[in-house]
């Protein structure tokens, strides 16, 4: 089984999405790491953890799913049934392991911004989500289901945090943080429902994009602050 | 009441008493500006020595901290640093 969702035209559009989403990761992660490196403080560098895991996650999803949508042309160009079925066993393989490896490295992003964000500390608490989140993704058929309705939980429980956090503070920069996962959370639910229509999947690689849009705006606004 | 200062606050009024007294300052007048106790404030001082953002030399027998450039591009950087983690309620 080949993990390919979406529509065919829209094949390769969606890496110039996960583009986005790997720049901001990046730069959240940066900015972080370098906040750490003056203050010291463990929760910056856990933070720029997760933001770079967010990014390496869609780089393997990027990395798994390029000779998926490459593999349509070899089959039409070679047109020869013996090598034709020993590429599809390559790209399957490829493709199976690169977005299970993408799936778990995302969730691990979002459980470590779950745990900086709520502040918990206890190792047993920790331990706890930790196993729940490996036998969830890894020892269930419906891992596609089973994956994005644990994002939806974990990035609702992130907005929630962010809202509190921007009316506590009320500055556009916080609202925009609460924006931003607001869309990410949004886009979770096209995506468990992409079953019902191919094109929930457009809509949710669009609405977390305009997420990530939000959150580099954010960021750019902090970087430029003077 | 104020609200506690985070961190990277106390860090910056550190790093600004120094600035604002030319760059040397004693640490009785450290004391008083950073607002600390003074085993707070040594420990302060300490990381931040460590992490090249503060010195500490000799002058005339006295002891003096002073600021180096690390500390003062901190200083520059100081809200970015405070807006990020303000957004992000870290």
């Amino acid at each position: 089984m080949v993990y390919v969702v979406g529509p065919t035209w829209f094949y390769g559009i969606d890496y110039i999405f996960d583009l986005v989403s790997v720049i901001v990761g990046l730069l959240i992660s940066y900015f972080s790491y370098r906040t750490y490196r003056y203050t010291s403080q463990k929760k910056y560098l856990y933070f720029a953890s997760s933001f770079f895991l967010v990014a390496l996650a869609f780089i393997a999803k990027v990395l798994a799913t390029i000779p998926v949508y490459s593999k349509e042309l070899k089959v039409e160009t070679v047109g020869l049934v013996t090598v034709t079925s020993h590429i599809i066993n390559k790209v399957t393989w490829i493709n199976q392991f690169g977005i299970s490896i993408a799936r778990l490295v995302m969730l691990v992003a979002f459980l470590i911004l779950v745990l900086v964000s709520l502040k918990i500390k206890d190792k047993k608490i920790i331990l706890l989500l930790i196993y729940l989140l490996i036998i969830s993704t890894t020892l269930v058929s419906a891992s596609y289901i089973v994956f994005h309705v644990t994002l939806l939980i974990m990035l609702s429980i992130l907005f929630l945090n962010y809202r509190k956090n921007y009316l506590r503070i009320k500055s556009l920069n916080a609202k925009l943080v609460m924006c931003s996962f607001f869309a990410l959370l949004i886009s979770q639910i096209f995506f468990i429902f992409e079953g019902l229509a191919e094109n929930f999947y457009v809509i949710g690689e669009s609405v977390q994009l305009i997420g990530y849009l939000i959150l580099l705006v954010a960021i750019i606004k902090m970087m430029v602050k003077k | 009441m104020s609200a506690r200062r985070t961190k990277i606050e106390i860090i910056h009024d550190i790093l600004s008493a120094i600035q604002k007294k030319r760059g040397k300052i004693k640490p009785t007048h450290l004391l008083y500006k950073s607002n600390l106790s003074y085993k707070k404030m040594l420990e302060y001082v300490n990381e931040l020595i460590n992490k090249g953002m503060m010195d500490e030399e000799e002058l005339k027998g006295k002891k003096m901290y002073t600021i180096t450039e690390k500390g003062a591009s901190y200083i520059q950087e100081f809200k970015k640093i405070k807006e990020f983690s303000e957004s992000f309620g870290l």
